[in-house]
């Protein structure tokens, strides 16, 4: 699945869904395994270094994001003014997959040692936060929905995405893998599994009135 | 035969070495331990009758299609095998880089380099010539050739003084007698071959190396007896400002120039001072370099002559994506005594080139510049320059 296909995804969200009725909500929960080897950016040779370059981290490429691809209408009416953090450390975006909602303030410290400079060219938010040194933090807010791909202009090995939601209904993997949407209005929904820059997998659920649904993935 | 035995060797010893386990936090897949990247740069620009874009082997910076690939092999945690193989023109590829990097102890800042390896002199010749250059154009200092030459040598100073302003046509009666480029201050084309020791990590290292060349004539070979000696200490006293001082001597004469010549000549050696330094904040980043450098000429008697390569260099991001660059560049020299009376031995020359660069996707670079040269000699003593460049890296 493209990262256009699903950027009209999250806009539809917004538009074609059922309104809550008034019922007790439900939840989905479950586990997402991932088997696939990364195709994030691997650093570039050290080639023109007079030594070891500095030890870099390991960004957590297996978490996913699994997200209502259609949200019940009006749930995202009052988007909850939110901040939320990705941090830079060890050469590393944390967390390298962040969720959130439309309107989000995102803060970017930098807790490295160097300098590092945020930016990313993709359609749902074009930016550059210039270069800035350890212990400062930058913050910029999302406005649109859709996938934006971030990266470092100094460290060419350092990317990470941050999705851009119209609602509420998503939530990211534990280290375990597992997840759990809370609040899901009863009705139908398509389900969606996001894992290292792509849709790996979507499954349809009905949810009942205070039901949970339980729903795995395998992602390979 | 012993050549033949010697690569047998060192092919069994880096298998052996890959073999080696590495720790348990470190374990990696073959795929892991193998990172590569690469460069393919189109520029393109007018002809340029004065030749001011000219490097080593008559090649137009201005006027280049390269094709670049850097491949890294850690084979073990303290051993690392890196190249970079380049082409230029579709000319064949050329390893400038291949060299193995050992690191004794994990925990300690020290690594060694052996091999075709990084120079240590200033900071220009170390970054990605094009990705790192918000320019087309290289600095005067680290491209120009004056016309002093390694392969042959002037019997007169008037023989030399002939060709200022002419550097890349260069032709004298010791030696080759092809006609030739001379040497740049610092020839980043090539790299040398020696070994390398880097001691420490930010906010300061020192780097010391000792190579076959010179870093005006870097050298697979060896072409005379001499070595050269090099180290750069580089310090960050602040976040965002690194400040670097190099040093390096090293004879670059070569034997056949030696050869020509009956009596017995003094060794010519290029003495080289460099200072560098970048202070980058926001979206700016100012950079500037200076290196005076000093060629002894054995088969004159006029003493070593002197050159000095200045640069001032900027680049302010206008938008995501797109910067504006400019870069003030200056080349001068020592005034000697010709047969005419009290003449520089090389023709000054001064660049501005001012460009915009624009990311059209995170890996393609577009650049557009233009580039005013005006040099105190040769037959054409000024010339504006446009050029363009289409970079892709991976």
């Amino acid at each position: 699945m493209s990262l256009y296909l699903m950027t009209l995804w999250l806009v539809a969200s917004a538009v074609s869904a059922e309104p809550p009725r008034a019922q007790s909500v439900g939840a989905v929960t479950g586990r997402v395994e991932v088997r696939l080897a990364s195709n994030a950016p691997r650093a570039q040779p050290s080639v023109r270094e007079l030594g070891t370059p500095e030890r870099r981290g390991r960004p957590d490429r297996g978490r996913s994001i699994v997200y209502l691809e259609t949200a019940p209408q009006g749930a995202f009416e009052v988007p909850p003014p939110g901040r939320a953090v990705m941090d830079q450390r060890a050469e590393t975006f944390l967390p390298y997959a962040l969720p959130v909602t439309v309107g989000t303030t995102v803060e970017f410290p930098n807790n490295d040692p160097i300098y590092h400079n945020v930016f990313s060219f993709s359609k749902a938010k074009r930016f550059d936060l210039g270069r800035y040194p350890e212990g400062r933090t930058k913050t910029l807010r999302f406005d649109r929905p859709g996938i934006v791909r971030v990266f470092c202009e100094i460290h060419s090995h350092m990317s990470a995405f941050i999705l851009v939601f119209s609602h509420r209904y998503y939530a990211s993997t534990d280290a375990n893998g597992q997840y759990r949407i809370d609040g899901v209005p009863p009705g139908e929904y398509d389900v969606v599994v996001w894992t290292d820059g792509q849709v790996r997998g979507s499954r349809s659920v009905t949810i009942d009135s205070g039901g949970t649904v339980t729903l795995d993935f395998v992602v390979e | 035969m012993m050549r033949v035995r010697a690569a047998w060797a060192a092919v069994v010893a880096i298998l052996g070495i890959s073999a080696l386990p590495v720790c348990a936090e470190e374990r990696t897949s073959f795929a892991e331990r193998f990172l590569y990247g690469g460069e393919v740069v189109f520029n393109a620009s007018p002809k340029d009758p004065g030749y001011f874009n000219e490097a080593d082997y008559r090649r137009n910076l201005l006027r280049l299609l390269r094709l670049n690939v850097a491949l890294e092999f850690r084979a073990h945690d303290k051993i690392v095998f890196l190249t970079e193989i380049r082409s230029d023109n579709l000319d064949a590829p050329e390893p400038y880089a291949l060299y193995m990097r050992v690191r004794p102890w994990a925990e300690r800042d020290l690594d060694f380099q052996i091999g075709r390896i990084p120079p240590v002199f200033g900071a220009f010749a170390r970054r990605r010539y094009n990705l790192d250059n918000p320019l087309i154009g290289s600095p005067l200092a680290y491209q120009y050739p004056t016309t002093v030459r390694a392969d042959a040598a002037p019997e007169i100073l008037d023989q030399l003084i002939a060709f200022r302003g002419h550097n890349v046509k260069t032709r004298y009666p010791i030696g080759d007698p092809g006609v030739m480029a001379g040497l740049p201050l610092v020839n980043p084309l090539k790299w040398d071959t020696g070994i390398q020791a880097r001691l420490g990590r930010d906010p300061w290292q020192l780097a010391v190396a000792v190579t076959q060349g010179t870093i005006a004539s870097p050298r697979v070979r060896d072409d005379n007896s001499g070595k050269q000696l090099a180290a750069r200490l580089e310090l960050r006293p602040v976040f965002g400002w690194i400040l670097g001082t190099s040093i390096a001597r090293g004879e670059y004469v070569a034997d056949e120039v030696y050869a020509a010549v009956d009596a017995e000549l003094d060794p010519g050696h290029q003495t080289s001072l460099g200072i560098d330094t970048e202070y980058s904040a926001g979206h700016l980043v100012l950079r500037a370099e200076a290196i005076w450098s000093r060629f002894e000429m054995p088969t004159l008697d006029s003493g070593a002559l002197g050159a000095f390569g200045g640069l001032i260099e900027a680049r302010y991001k206008l938008s995501p994506g797109l910067y504006l660059a400019a870069r003030v560049d200056h080349m001068r020299h020592d005034r000697v005594e010709g047969a005419d009376g009290p003449i520089r031995w090389e023709a000054h020359i001064t660049r501005i080139e001012a460009g915009i660069g624009y990311y059209f996707h995170r890996h393609v670079l577009a650049k557009v510049s233009f580039q005013y040269n005006e040099r105190s000699g040769g037959h054409v003593t000024a010339r504006g320059i446009p050029a363009v460049q289409l970079l892709f890296w991976f």
